[in-house]
């Protein structure tokens, strides 16, 4: 069975598309066929990969469910040149994929059912990156998605962000028949030795209790990931924010 | 100071528990979120695969003493017994191999027992002409407990090295056990004499984190 993770904060620079991608490499590296799904019309979980943006997510939110679309978007999707790892690039072209959307009046599912070509034995996971905006898309991806993580920084606007999603989340629920749920909120670019870092997990903790993942303390090597083209996995994989990846992947896998 | 909650919008001063709060209880959530928490989770079950992938055989009929004898050695040598076990083993395999030590079966007078049959060997019956004669009563035979309890040894060995001990027990006609108590005695007066070295040698099976003190 496949599983679709996404990865969503309305709040931009909370560290989304570094855990897209580390997440969905060390799922791969577990032996999971991953294939990581950019809906971020920024196109940067391929730019961290240095492979090219291209208008796959587009073409996937656009076109119609059939044999020779599938086939078209199967084409569209590119080996990152790591077992068991592929990448549907997206590009600015994915924002005009809401206009799209919203026009032709696709339902809230719509993402759900234009993913479920990809929901075979040929993936056991879809990782999606979102972007950091509350729109059409992202309301469908969500949707579609059995699990959410939601990456924050320990700071008092990443908790308003959180509340946000959360609250997206809740609608869709109570609204929209949403299956799927929270898996966890995972506090990025931690620094112990900020006090207000502290605090604020301390308070997500009180709010959310273990619903808050073991946090990603602020790195220079996972900065540093980007302009190798690697993840942290390749670049360092004995540095403790490799470690703390690996632990997450393991809470996954536990899923 | 107070501060402001952004989460759930509200000032609090209060301190941070681990329990989830009402707020929390109104997001739809998935099976397993917060599993991984070590709060309130039972302990992981044990795994035993190494264990079933390497079961243990067991001699019976070694004597108590000879295996604790085994043991005070592997005590002594700071290893598993299986190991002393298994190196006397191959030692005295390896012997027999090189014809340095010679195996010889012999009927056992505690395994005899008695048989009127075959007929035209044992003679057992024969008509006769004797007085007559009382059958006595059936003696109660009473097993004391040290009697009941067979002494055995149970040693981790590698398949082959129990699969030679088969080997021999079956080229001799005698039970393993007996096989077992030969090679473990042979190995346990070839290492008395000097014959025998045993030198344990360091084997890393846990990492450990050194503080860097410069």
């Amino acid at each position: 069975m496949t599983t679709v993770i996404a990865i969503a904060n309305q709040k931009g620079g909370v560290g989304k598309t570094t855990t897209a991608v580390t997440l969905a490499h060390g799922l791969a590296l577990r032996g999971k066929r991953v294939l990581l799904l950019d809906f971020d019309p920024q196109g940067q979980a391929a730019r961290a990969l240095h492979l090219p943006p291209s208008s796959g997510a587009y073409s996937l939110l656009t076109m119609d469910i059939g044999a020779s679309e599938t086939a078209y978007i199967q084409g569209r999707i590119i080996s990152t040149q790591r077992d068991n790892f592929w990448l549907l690039p997206g590009n600015k072209q994915t924002a005009d994929a809401q206009a799209m959307i919203n026009s032709q009046g696709k339902s809230i599912s719509w993402v759900r059912e234009t993913l479920d070509r990809f929901c075979n034995p040929q993936y056991h996971y879809l990782v999606l990156d979102t972007a950091p905006s509350l729109g059409g898309i992202q309301e469908r991806v969500l949707w579609a998605s059995d699990l959410v993580i939601v990456p924050t920084p320990a700071e008092a606007l990443g908790s308003d962000g959180v509340r946000q999603v959360l609250e997206t989340m809740k609608r869709l629920a109570s609204e929209k028949g949403w299956k799927g749920g929270l898996f966890g909120v995972l506090p990025t670019f931690f620094m112990e030795t900020v006090k207000e870092h502290r605090l604020n997990l301390e308070t997500l903790r009180s709010t959310l209790g273990n619903l808050i993942l073991p946090p990603i303390h602020r790195a220079a090597v996972l900065a540093e990931c980007p302009a190798f083209g690697q993840t942290i996995f390749e670049h360092a994989p004995d540095s403790r924010a490799a470690q703390e990846y690996s632990r997450l992947v393991d809470i996954v896998l536990k899923a | 100071m107070p501060r402001k909650d952004m989460l759930t919008d509200t000032v609090t001063d209060t301190p941070a528990d681990t329990d989830r709060s009402e707020f929390a209880s109104q997001i739809p959530l998935t099976d397993t979120a917060g599993h991984w928490s070590r709060h309130g989770r039972r302990p992981a079950k044990r795994n035993r695969t190494w264990e079933k992938k390497h079961r243990p055989y067991r001699y019976v009929n070694v004597s108590v003493e000879l295996r604790e004898q085994v043991l005070a050695l592997a005590k002594h040598l700071g290893v598993t017994v299986d190991e002393v076990a298994r190196a006397f083993v191959e030692y005295g395999v390896a012997c027999v191999d090189e014809e340095r030590l010679h195996l010889r079966a012999q009927s056992n007078p505690h395994g005899r027992k008695m048989t009127l049959f075959p007929k035209e060997r044992a003679k057992g019956w024969q008509e006769a002409n004797e007085s007559p004669r009382e059958i006595p009563a059936r003696k109660k035979k009473r097993i004391s407990m040290a009697k009941r309890v067979y002494p055995a040894v149970s040693y981790r060995l590698p398949e082959k090295v129990h699969d030679d001990i088969c080997g021999l027990a079956m080229d001799l006609d005698v039970p393993l056990g007996e096989v077992v108590s030969f090679l473990l005695q042979h190995g346990l007066d070839a290492y008395r004499s000097g014959k025998l070295s045993l030198q344990p040698q360091p084997l890393t099976v846990k990492m450990t984190l050194r503080r860097n003190l410069s």
